[in-house]
């Protein structure tokens, strides 16, 4: 009998038994559709909380007869509650029933004392927006001053224009850009964390993995028939948790028009190119798993080994999320290292903006890592201890 | 035909060496029940795991149906069925879904594995429960599972450990039933036990182990002659522990 032959007939039982375990669904389709959903959901709110701009409540102390909306427009969002003191005002922005307390001192110039908390991301909002009026404010007086002594007005020598260089096909401007390559990472691990156990381990505990290795069938065969069988439920958690959020995309809802402002049109060749990373992907992690699993003696033993696994796997994912904010998204030994490598790229490859000279470190790092572990697989199911180490 | 040949196998355990099995010979030969008796921890199971070739021997050899273990070991799985100490089978599949696949991985498929199937579905009578799930069946229904697993690709060579531990009465009394059939049609069987009655009703010869090794064998007549013992039970009493019986 041939490797393959084996590893074909093991792969089908697998499939077949996973496709009757209600935690496989749990794990790989309905967790995954369930965490798009409620993450939508929850950033959804966000994003139209922020286009809406929220109320900010400013306590006011000014001198008698200033008029404290001179500064404010009348359309603006903020409400003007004025307070007889500065330590009056400072604690309803502690208990947070203000954002901002302004002291305005008049003695020639106008002097105003700003409270806020650093920490209430409104209230440092408020500040800044406060401190751009005022700019406003004194360049409309350089003006007027300037236009009154009929002298040549250069305040706008320097002139600034933005453009926005983003693409508009995958998911340019959506906030959940971040946050997805880290859910497919996560699921692509927790859907195979779901079976591995079980289907390796799991057949140790029952006794079952003495009558398979009793069969003619090559050992190797059964390593690689588990293997691909995890790696068939960590594509599926993947591959559910990008279809859930480029269906999210599609749908016409107030919480996703804001969520997905340019809609969603990602290449056909991106589309490839991030189904074949995350299978580079799961391949790693389908051999990393059942090497762990065949070298525990038991489910229980199996279990606590891939949890804190899953410490060590999510962490760079995680880092994926704001390594915007760092300057490193072109280093290369961001490409070089697994699964922040992943993560990154798919980020990149659904904003449309991956290069071939991304994509090769990563699926090559993905590749040999799952080259090794298959080696290690298959030695675990060739030794002894696959049946003695109980 | 079994012929093992001072077939041994040492564990080690950190530092320490552990002989589970010392230089055991025997002959089980076609149309014959080879009983491999002895207290729990004797070595019976470590000796049927090298004869299935699960595990290696340290030393010595065995040759199931002229196939070593050592050099023919694909061959020799081939040629036996083999049922663990466990019932163990795959909850979520039916019991023709689960003979199916081991009968595929004897390289059977198409109408000649519906037909394997059907054969040792048959012989075990397990047709009324084989269409469910291996999780909803009773322990009874499960051993008798097992054994068609076993014989699905019909072995000439049965090796069966403690085929009987953990069953009722009436399952127990399946399990026997079937060996009794299986040595008429001239099948090698060697099974393990620690029941007398068992080997009273059953073996045509036996093999007493403890220790890992072997303390007596031949027919039951024969070994009740070699030890002076009126019983199967006395013999093997006086033969694992020498002081406590008198002759």
């Amino acid at each position: 009998m041939t490797t393959g032959t084996g590893t074909k007939q093991v792969f089908l039982k697998e499939l077949r038994e996973m496709a009757r375990d209600k935690r496989v669904l749990q794990a790989s389709i309905i967790m995954p559709i369930f965490m798009v959903a409620l993450f939508v959901f929850i950033f959804g709110i966000i994003q139209t909380s922020i286009a809406e701009k929220p109320q900010v409540e400013i306590a006011i102390v000014s001198p008698p007869g200033f008029d404290i909306t001179q500064f404010i427009p009348e359309s603006s969002q903020e409400t003007l509650t004025p307070v007889a003191t500065w330590e009056e005002g400072a604690q309803l922005v502690r208990d947070k029933q203000a954002q901002l307390i302004i002291e305005i001192k008049q003695d020639g110039d106008t002097t105003y004392r700003v409270g806020y908390l650093e920490s209430a991301p409104i209230s440092a909002m408020a500040v800044a927006a406060l401190q751009n009026q005022l700019t406003a404010e004194n360049l409309k007086l350089v003006k007027e001053t300037l236009k009154q002594n009929s002298l040549p007005d250069q305040t706008e020598h320097n002139k600034l224009k933005r453009e926005n260089l983003d693409k508009d096909d995958g998911l340019a401007g959506s906030i959940i850009v971040s946050l997805l390559p880290y859910l497919i990472v996560l699921w692509a691990f927790q859907g195979g964390m779901s079976v591995v156990a079980d289907l390796v381990a799991g057949e140790k505990e029952r006794g079952t993995m003495e009558t398979l290795l009793v069969s003619p069938v090559r050992r190797a065969a059964v390593a690689l028939g588990k293997i691909l069988a995890v790696m068939v439920v960590c594509f599926v958690g993947s591959l559910t948790t990008l279809a859930g959020v480029f269906l999210a995309a599609t749908v016409k809802h107030p919480l996703t028009k804001n969520l997905f402002p340019t809609g969603v049109s990602i290449g056909f060749l991106h589309i490839i190119f991030t189904i074949i990373t995350i299978l580079t992907l799961v391949a790693f992690f389908a051999t990393l798993m059942v090497t762990i699993a065949a070298r525990a003696r038991n489910i229980r033993e199996a279990q606590t080994h891939l949890g804190l696994l899953t410490f060590l796997i999510l962490m760079p994912a995680v880092f994926s999320q704001i390594i915007g904010f760092t300057g490193l998204e072109s280093a290369t030994w961001v490409y070089w290292t697994p699964v922040l490598n992943a993560a990154v790229v798919i980020k990149n490859l659904i904003l449309g903006s991956a290069a071939m000279s991304q994509l090769g470190p990563v699926w090559t790092i993905n590749l040999i890592l799952a080259a090794i572990f298959l080696k290690f697989a298959m030695q675990l199911f060739r030794q002894e201890e696959i049946l003695l180490r109980v | 035909m079994v012929i093992t040949e001072s077939i041994s196998k040492q564990f080690t355990d950190g530092k320490k060496q552990i002989l589970a099995v010392n230089s055991i010979n025997f002959t089980a030969i076609p149309g014959e029940i080879h009983a491999l008796l002895g207290v729990n921890g004797a070595g019976k199971t470590t000796l049927l795991r090298m004869l299935s070739t699960v595990i290696r021997p340290t030393t010595g050899t065995a040759t199931l149906q002229g196939f070593s273990i050592d050099s023919d070991a694909a061959k020799v799985r081939q040629s036996i069925g083999f049922l663990s100490t466990s019932t163990a089978l795959y909850g979520r599949l039916t019991g023709r879904e689960l003979l199916s696949y081991f009968g595929s991985l004897y390289g059977f498929n198409g109408s000649e594995l519906k037909d394997r199937v059907q054969s040792a579905v048959a012989q075990t009578k397990s047709e009324e429960f084989c269409d469910q799930l291996c999780d909803r069946m009773s322990t009874g229904q499960k051993q008798r599972i097992s054994i068609a697993r076993a014989i699905v690709h019909e072995p000439p060579i049965l090796l069966f450990d403690e085929p009987t531990a953990g069953l009722d009465i009436l399952a127990s009394q399946t399990v026997l039933e079937f060996l009794e059939s299986a040595r008429e049609k001239q099948k090698t069987i060697v099974f393990s036990t620690h029941n007398m009655n068992e080997v009273e009703r059953l073996a045509d010869r036996a093999t007493i182990i403890n220790q890992g090794e072997v303390k007596g064998t031949g027919t039951l007549s024969e070994i009740k002659n070699l030890t002076s013992q009126p019983t199967t039970e006395l013999a093997f009493l006086s033969l694992i522990r020498p002081q406590e019986v008198s002759a």
